[in-house]
């Protein structure tokens, strides 16, 4: 047998699983008893730095992933992914849809969580070309030709500092945390770029760093989830905004026919010698 | 009857290979042999049909489906749900999570898919006699709180869409029962009403009507996402900057 069709064997009828199950008539997570060792004893933040570390956080831990999170309770409906939550929302989809539909939008380059899965990828390898020797400016050179915008700098909708990339980089100190290797690398890459181009980091270079940095030290794999976390309560906010001032019926953002450029072909007739 | 089956379904059956049991070495479509003998032979939406129906549509048929997904293939770029899917791929989301917000947008009970199913489940009942053709008991019954289902104003006008998908159905000589009976409830039918009594007579269920209202937006939601990946993300109305926000905690 192939090693591809005994993969298919192997696994028939079986689910391995390190995070946990309703198993034994009681529901496990991570090696503890939900409603006997989380329930009442933990709060959220500690159960989801559990998930992710797989084991319970330090009372520092807790508050630096919180802090990301209230960092990032801003709710506003002219961002695209909360844009889309609230176009759902004011067609009445049911509420998971219209928040499903909102966190697809949510895995976009320029905003959410691709950039700081991206910038983890780039902190990552750029770590490991400094490690060999090879000098900053040509580490981000070759960066900038792979992608002429990097991954954690530069923000679409406000010039100047992120507010998000100064205020979590003091939470961090405020925990009693140093900045750690990653974060110590963002940081000269933005005095190198802020010097040469005026562009300055934002929210996913600080929290890409912290969160791969000590005392997080997550993979690259699990920024997606963690990103997903510390960023999700304005889409369910964007939504419920909508759900209720729904009272008038008032569309949301509707727009006028003349808002659309139009650059396709000019009226011409059917042939023919159409399909039916 | 399969001594261990996980899956029940009536519309897909394959035949494992003899020296692998994940491997379909055959696969029939409602008993009709998928790989062998209908590709190529029907098209795509006769295929559908058969899926959702359990049998090939005859010619007659096979037209008026194809007529009513047209119909509502696409609602132009202002749609909400176009709208989100195209809101999703200008920030750079991939193609599936683009078509993902359109489709979570397209279902809703307000002019989506779920409005689809409402206007589906009343005409059901009003072609049993099990409701009175009433246009405010039917309201307020399957409503949603807003009209009567496949009815109302279309940015505050009469959707003229309809009676001219309404007069392709007659012409055709498609069945028109359950689009009679909308319009005894009121002159200001809407488009994706028209859809639903077409889906009822074809034989459709509800929730059929609902996927297959959002699978059909579908085409138009991806041909508006792509184009959005050669636009720049500031090209997009609404974004930052622009217009007005009121906020009022």
């Amino acid at each position: 047998m192939s090693p591809d069709k005994g993969r298919y064997h192997d696994n028939y009828d079986r689910i391995d699983s390190r995070h946990g199950g309703f198993l034994g008539g009681k529901a496990l997570f991570r090696g503890v008893v939900a409603a006997e060792d989380l329930a009442g004893k933990k709060t959220q933040t500690e159960a989801l730095l559990l998930g992710f570390m797989g084991r319970y956080p330090e009372p520092a831990e807790t508050r630096l992933f919180d802090a990301l999170i209230c960092l990032n309770v801003y709710p506003d409906p002219r961002i695209w992914t909360m844009r889309v939550g609230a176009y759902a929302a004011d067609g009445k989809s049911p509420f998971p849809s219209a928040y499903s539909a909102a966190l697809s939008a949510f895995n976009s380059r320029i905003y959410g969580t691709q950039p700081i899965v991206e910038c983890g990828h780039f902190i990552v390898r750029s770590m490991e070309a400094l490690a060999a020797g090879i000098p900053l400016a040509e580490v981000l050179s070759a960066e900038r030709k792979r992608n002429p915008v990097l991954p954690g700098f530069g923000r679409p909708v406000a010039p100047g500092p992120d507010e998000r990339f100064t205020k979590s980089v003091s939470l961090l100190e405020e925990c009693g945390f140093k900045p750690g290797p990653g974060l110590t690398f963002i940081r000269e890459t933005a005095t190198h770029l802020n010097d040469e181009k005026g562009i300055w980091p934002n929210y996913a270079a600080s929290f890409s760093a912290i969160l791969l940095d000590p005392p997080f030290s997550f993979t690259v794999s699990q920024l997606y989830p963690s990103a997903q976390c510390i960023a999700h309560l304005p889409l369910l906010f964007a939504i419920q905004d909508v759900v209720e001032n729904r009272r008038e019926r008032n569309p949301f953002l509707p727009l006028k026919v003349d808002d659309v450029r139009y650059t396709g072909s000019v009226f011409r007739p059917v042939p023919q010698s159409g399909e039916i | 009857m399969k001594e261990r089956a996980r899956v029940t379904t009536a519309i897909w059956n394959e035949k494992a290979a003899d020296d692998n049991p994940f491997y379909p070495r055959e696969s029939y479509c409602c008993g009709y042999d998928y790989y062998g003998e209908l590709l190529g032979r029907f098209s795509w939406t006769s295929l559908l049909y058969l899926q959702l129906r359990g049998e090939l549509p005859d010619t007659r048929q096979a037209g008026f489906f194809d007529l009513m997904l047209s119909a509502v293939m696409n609602p132009g770029p202002r749609d909400p749900q176009n709208q989100s899917a195209m809101a999703a791929a200008v920030g750079g989301c991939p193609v599936g999570g683009s078509l993902m917000a359109g489709f979570g947008t397209s279902q809703g009970s307000r002019e989506g898919g779920g409005a689809v199913e409402a206007c589906m489940a009343m005409l059901d009942l009003l072609v049993a006699g099990e409701v009175v053709a009433d246009r405010a008991l039917l309201t307020e019954r399957f409503g949603d709180g807003e009209d009567c289902p496949g009815f109302g104003l279309w940015f505050g006008e009469k959707d003229h869409r309809a009676p001219l998908v309404g007069n392709l159905i007659r012409s055709r000589g498609y069945p028109d029962r359950r689009l009679s009976l909308l319009e005894t409830l009121g002159d200001d039918l809407r488009l994706y009403g028209v859809f639903a009594a077409g889906l009822g007579d074809l034989g459709f269920t509800p929730r059929q009507g609902h996927g297959l209202f959002m699978i059909s937006g579908g085409g138009g939601m991806l041909a508006f996402l792509c184009e959005q990946y050669s636009v720049h993300w500031s090209g997009f109305p609404h974004w930052f900057g622009y217009g007005e926000y009121r906020y009022e905690p």
